[in-house]
């Protein structure tokens, strides 16, 4: 008899096991359910996050080619053709040789600027040119002006960034070489591209006075370089400042 | 007339069925429908053998357990994403199993006697289905809450009823020569109930759930 109970304790006990093994399998898919619906609300968020970056990012590179162009118009070419101007008034009415080489000549310089200028106003000189002609042609803008010696080198040759993430890492660049201009009083600036343990590197070095770090750790840094870190993260990237008071600074971005 | 407490489940579970039919058979569970009258009739003509003076319900259960398997692969069927092959594999299994069941009715244990090899084999592929179509469920990328899911409860129910009644099952004819029961009734009519209950209630769920779902929307498709 007590047999006979202890065998129904064992079924009544394995089917009460295997019914709770059942139940903890299902909680288990409940649970990964609400960690790839998580997982999958998270990816929903970076990428509403980067395409909102990317909007930004192109918004700001679009004012900033304004600005350069008014710039460009009123410093420039405004400035050739008012001088074409002043000249064609003193000419008397049978100019010299001189005087028409002259007008020409200044008239040919107002026409390259202005071709220069209508590429600049292209937005999707990026797309079409890629990261590294972009940069290529900015530099050659900071060498026209004069006050900077600049150089561009390309270590790494697999280089290769999506046109979205490149407008980005772009932006960033463009934002680093206005604090050179801005705050450096640098005469030299430096690209290079290259690949250290596998990843791909972005220094951009200048000779300016360079500035204390410890800003940086104490404060966070200003606005500007707080965007930029954050927009190296939306592209999957990191941003480091390594800089000595007269020694320059070099800000590397890591891929 | 007799209606065990379990069978209200039954009950429940087949009129919530037929209020959201529509819906159900959107769901792709339309054939839940006659599953649950068969349920409904064969347990009710069971409970009410004596008074109905059928000797052994033994005949009727028996049909249940061939008719059901049918309609459980093929509502797996129905359910469960497969590519080509894998439906081609599936249609050759079930008409291998339901053969076997059907031999099994006909020639091996005959109509008299429970068909527990039967119930065996149905319950050990309805783990493996539900199992299957719980991981599928699982696995898929889009975006759902697993728990609002009809196939979910459907699977779930089948899943913890079918490793209860396996045991139970499989031990049938040892249970019977032994006599082991609790206070007179024998450990399947203790047990059996319970499962029932917890199936039902997740195909009344189920049903309810396919009613809330606007379009027919399934992670698996």
């Amino acid at each position: 008899m007590q047999q006979k109970e202890e065998i129904i304790f064992a079924i009544i006990v394995i089917v009460i096991v295997l019914v709770f093994l059942g139940i903890l399998f299902l909680v288990m898919l409940g649970r990964h359910n609400l960690r790839k619906n998580f997982l999958l609300h998270e990816n929903d968020r970076i990428k509403k996050e980067f395409e909102k970056t990317l909007l930004d990012t192109q918004l700001e590179i679009q004012e900033q080619t304004l600005n350069h162009v008014s710039r460009e118009i009123h410093d420039n070419i405004g400035q050739i053709l008012s001088l074409v101007r002043l000249q064609m008034n003193s000419m008397s009415s049978s100019p010299t040789e001189e005087e028409i080489a002259n007008t020409d000549e200044l008239l040919g310089k107002a026409i390259v600027d202005l071709r220069a200028l209508s590429h600049s106003l292209n937005t999707n000189n990026i797309h079409e040119n890629g990261f590294v002609e972009s940069i290529k042609q900015v530099l050659s803008q900071f060498e026209k002006t004069g006050k900077f010696t600049t150089q561009f080198i390309v270590k790494d040759d697999d280089f290769i960034i999506p046109d979205d993430h490149g407008i980005i890492l772009f932006r960033i660049v463009q934002e680093v070489l206005n604090n050179i201009v801005k705050h450096a009083e640098a005469t030299t600036i430096s690209i290079s591209i290259e690949k250290n343990d596998g990843h791909s590197e972005i220094k951009i070095i200048d000779n300016g006075k360079g500035f204390d770090t410890g800003i940086i750790d104490r404060n966070g840094g200003g606005i500007g370089l707080k965007n930029m870190t954050d927009r190296a993260k939306v592209i999957g990237a990191k941003l480091s400042v390594n800089s000595q008071t007269q020694t320059g600074t070099t800000v590397t971005i890591t891929l | 007339m007799t209606v065990p407490f379990y069978q209200y489940f039954q009950i429940l579970a087949l009129l919530s069925c037929l209020i959201f039919y529509k819906d159900v058979r959107k769901q792709k569970l339309g054939a839940f429908l006659p599953l649950c009258i068969l349920v409904c009739a064969v347990e009710l003509l069971g409970a009410n053998a004596k008074l109905l003076d059928i000797k052994s319900d033994h005949f009727i259960r028996n049909l249940y357990i061939v008719g059901s398997t049918i309609l459980y692969f093929y509502i797996y069927f129905k359910l469960i994403p497969l590519d080509k092959k894998l439906r081609r594999l599936f249609k050759i299994i079930s008409f291998i199993i339901i053969g076997l069941v059907l031999a099994n009715y006909f020639f091996f244990q005959g109509p008299t006697h429970i068909n527990t090899l039967s119930v065996i084999f149905q319950q050990l592929f309805t783990i493996l289905l539900s199992c299957g179509l719980l991981f599928s469920l699982s696995m898929s990328e889009k975006y759902f809450v697993l728990f609002d899911e009809p196939t979910f409860w459907i699977a779930a129910g089948l899943l913890i009823f079918s490793l209860g009644t396996i045991v139970i099952f499989g031990l049938y004819q040892y249970i019977r020569i032994n006599h082991l029961t609790i206070k007179n009734r024998n450990l399947y009519s203790i047990l059996m109930p319970f499962l029932n209950i917890i199936l039902y209630s997740s195909y009344t769920y189920a049903f309810y759930l396919c009613s809330k779902k606007k379009k027919l929307f399934s992670p698996l498709l």
